[in-house]
């Protein structure tokens, strides 16, 4: 077997109060027929990242409505991880020479990995490329396929590396099934798996969505220099032309000419092995200049979850001015702090931000300062919208909705009957 | 030019209600120096413990009137280099002539980026230390006064590496280290020792509620009815936290319940790290409270904060003989502590006094249950601790020694 990753447990009760009896019936009554059912979740890291996030969640509410969930990591070295590194990056539209030593690691590692495979499930979700070919390698050696095997793909496949896509495409398309984030991912050639899509959600009862007392608020905002009694403009984002961190302090700017108390807060993530998002963050800190009420901070310089939570509970408006997006989940973690959004139309942002509800969507930096000032100037117009962008989440961000599209999945599975609707806009 | 860093404001007035700080004194060490133009040099931008010194104290030196600046020089183009530097400062005997030679490269490409008029330059660490020879070459010094500050400890560099540094250091006005301890006898006994520390006022330290604290640790799976002992520090055999395991399951036995929280920066791509990981994992019963909380769960300052002041006791199983700041972080707060007897560590970590002291892991067993059942003890241990970094790992002494520095320099 592979490496198992402990999971702290968790219980669908603790979420009864945010997400309401109506809703927890629900899932409770969508989990009962899978009782028993056991259930693999294989990926790459059990160290951080968006899917070991929301697979901390999901793997201990299954085990709660009494299915046999694990969580396992395949294994690999080294030369095997800067493979699929190649692999993820060129399937999100990046060019990297596509060698036959870097397929011959690729399927050496996968025959390690079937190796290692030898236990029965019911059902087995492969999270993203790195285990993609274990299931193609276990029929080539006259394995019977058992369970049903769904392939999670978490990544924005429609500018794909054609070499790259070929060559995983054969070991995807003998999976029952494949899920995708938003519909605009999928592969159009992709044969054979049925298709479910399933927006990836927040956990209101991870620290990132801490309710945090006031006084410890304000003792944060202080210790990062920020101040807790001027109104705050905040993006959450990495340093990248995608989310427009320069269109940003341009239209903060604006906004500044009309309330000059206004402070902007950007917090990025940032790796040391990433060159070109240092050279963008050097000149999103250029165009701040010497203006110190413009805040520049990061994961290296020590800003986590919990001060990220603090920085959104602060805020007046939040700025998401992305130009091309993934699904851009920090959105839905700002409406849940029943903070106003003004963000830019791309990827599953309008999905979030719904124009005139729960914030704004703009297409220009103009437009962006002219939406934040009117919120600044109209805390009950702010106010309206971040009430509707709270139940905006509830409805269909957080993670238990996440968890019963799962249980959709795994029973129309089991039934072999056409898949209901799941999540947004099903294929 | 090089990058400009450091973009926080900072008062030295809001250090002025802490105890022990005496603000007008740094005020009046300040006053000649008013308008002096000082430069910091270092390859450390950010998340180390010398990047927060440089961040907390170069703001401070402005609100002192001192014309302070921070910038760091290029790094990404040798990232071989880099590691080779890092090894030969561990020891390892790799370091050849042709690393040597890129070194000087490396030093010149610098220089060549190096711009404006300095009173004083303080190059941090040994990597851009080349960069005054190489700019004594082309003459482009400007008679401003050059500071070499080491940080690291070279006891184990590799021979090669120490002649390469004792030439370098030659050339500077001063040559700084944190420690006594941290020097090498090929640079002579013209030097200056400056102890590191930590800003009472940035996040590490911020307040936190209780109710704020015991809700951030319930998130991430900690029971907060029960106690809980804490190491802050990387994962790897320096800070030997898998080492923690056995002697805290020993402990169990008499304090039941006993949570162990192992609070690690962790770079997700470093294969030590991983093995590291996993070591831990394989040696956790099932369901026994062992739990890793990492950088990779975004943990931030506040974050690791929250676990210092949560905690009953904080511990460091420090292989290294360096201090570390996270370490000095948690006995400001005065939480009780308990590390190895091993360098610097011992000096602040005094057995008896400021916290315990513990070698094997019987040491360690019966520190721990001490720690927690003794609460008296622990309390005025912490107290002590607590005063003994008010009195000699604040900022404001780091800023005092380098006014003074400065001054003796003019």
């Amino acid at each position: 077997m592979f490496g198992t990753v402990p999971v702290v447990p968790r219980s669908l009760g603790d979420y009864r109060e945010v997400i309401g009896d109506e809703r927890y019936e629900e899932i409770r009554s969508l989990a009962e027929p899978l009782r028993g059912a056991r259930v693999l979740h294989l990926n790459a890291t059990a160290l951080g990242g968006g899917v070991a996030e929301i697979l901390a969640s999901l793997v201990p509410l299954m085990n709660d409505l009494g299915m046999h969930a694990e969580w396992q990591v395949i294994r690999g070295a080294d030369e095997f991880f800067n493979v699929t590194k190649a692999i993820h990056n060129t399937l999100q539209g990046m060019f990297i020479p596509w060698t036959p030593e870097m397929r011959d690691i690729f399927n050496r590692y996968t025959s390690i990995n079937a190796d290692f495979f030898d236990e029965d499930y019911d059902f087995l979700v492969i999270h993203d490329p790195q285990p993609a070919g274990i299931l193609a390698e276990l029929m080539q050696r006259g394995k019977e396929k058992k369970g049903h095997w769904v392939w999670r793909c978490h990544i924005d496949l429609t500018d794909a590396q054609p070499d790259v896509w070929d060559f995983l495409r054969p070991s995807v398309e003998v999976h029952d099934a494949a899920i995708f984030t938003l519909k605009d991912f999928v592969r159009q050639d992709l044969r054979n798996p049925e298709i479910f899509l399933v927006p990836p959600a927040i956990d209101p009862l991870s620290v990132k969505n801490s309710p945090i007392d006031a006084a410890t608020i304000q003792e944060v905002l202080r210790r990062y220099g920020v101040d807790p009694d001027r109104p705050i403009l905040l993006q959450v984002s990495r340093f990248d032309p995608w989310k427009d961190p320069l269109g940003v302090i341009d239209a903060y700017r604006m906004v500044k000419e009309e309330v000059p108390e206004v402070q902007l807060l950007m917090v990025g993530s940032m790796a040391h092995d990433d060159p070109e998002g240092w050279s963008y963050y050097e000149r999103t800190v250029r165009r701040a200049g010497e203006d110190y009420d413009v805040h520049i901070l990061h994961n290296l310089n020590g800003v986590g979850n919990l001060e990220v939570s603090v920085f959104q509970a602060a805020s007046a408006v939040i700025i998401q001015k992305s130009i091309k997006e993934g699904f851009g989940l920090t959105v839905a973690e700002g409406l849940w702090k029943r903070k106003p959004v003004v963000a830019g139309r791309a990827g599953g942002i309008p999905l979030q931000v719904l124009h005139d509800k729960t914030g704004y969507l703009v297409d220009s930096v103009e437009q962006c300062a002219e939406r934040t000032l009117y919120l600044l100037k109209n805390p009950d117009e702010a106010r309206r919208l971040g009430e509707a962008g709270r139940e905006h989440v509830r409805d269909k961000f957080l993670n238990t909705r996440y968890l019963a599209d799962y249980l959709k999945i795994f029973g129309s599975l089991r039934d072999q009957r056409q898949p209901q609707a799941v999540g947004i806009g099903n294929k | 030019m090089f990058a400009s860093l450091a973009l926080s404001t900072k008062s030295l007035d809001e250090y002025a209600s802490l105890p022990g700080v005496d603000v007008d004194h740094l005020r009046r060490l300040a006053e000649p120096l008013r308008g002096a133009r000082v430069l910091n040099l270092s390859v450390t931008t950010f998340g180390t413990s010398v990047a927060d010194l440089i961040g907390s104290s170069t703001p401070l030196l402005q609100d002192l009137g001192l014309d302070a600046h921070w910038q760091a020089v290029r790094s990404y183009e040798a990232p071989e280099l880099e590691s080779a530097i890092y090894n030969a400062i561990a020891g390892a005997p790799t370091w050849s002539a042709d690393f040597a030679d890129q070194w000087g490269r490396y030093n010149q490409m610098n220089a060549g980026l190096y711009e404006g008029d300095w009173d004083f330059v303080v190059v941090h660490d040994p990597q851009p230390a080349g960069i005054l020879s190489a700019l004594r070459t082309s003459g482009n010094t400007r008679g401003s006064k050059w500071i070499w500050h080491c940080h690291l400890d070279l006891n184990s560099a590799s021979e090669g590496l120490r002649l390469l540094l004792r030439s370098q250091a030659d050339v500077y006005d001063a040559v700084v280290f944190d420690l006594p301890q941290y020097t090498i006898p090929e640079l002579g006994d013209r030097l200056e020792f400056i102890r590191p520390a930590i800003d009472p006022l940035d996040p590490h330290n911020a307040d936190v509620s209780s109710d704020t604290i015991q809700d951030v640790i319930t998130r991430l799976g900690i029971d907060p009815s029960a106690p809980l002992v804490v190491q802050v520090a990387p994962l790897d055999r320096w800070h030997d936290a898998s080492a923690l395991v056995e002697p805290v399951r020993e402990a169990r036995k008499s304090v039941p319940g006993l949570q162990l929280v192992l609070v690690a920066n962790i770079t997700r791509d470093d294969p030590e790290t991983r093995a590291y990981f996993q070591q831990i994992v394989q040696k956790i019963e099932p369901g026994e409270p062992v739990h890793v909380i990492s950088t990779l769960d975004e943990l931030g300052y506040v974050g690791i904060n929250v676990f210092q002041r949560a905690a009953d006791v904080v511990v460091l199983r420090n292989v290294r003989k360096g201090l570390s700041m996270r370490l000095l972080d948690a006995m400001w707060k005065a939480r009780p502590v308990i590390a190895r007897p091993a360098g610097a560590m011992a000096e602040v970590v005094i057995d008896g006094q400021t916290g315990w002291l513990a070698d094997s892991d019987e040491q360690w067993t019966a520190a721990v249950v001490e720690a927690l059942q003794n609460k008296g003890e622990a309390g005025a241990r912490a107290t002590r601790g607590s005063e003994l970094v008010r009195d000699q790992y604040l900022i404001t002494r780091y800023l005092a020694d380098y006014l003074e520095l400065f001054k003796r320099l003019r």
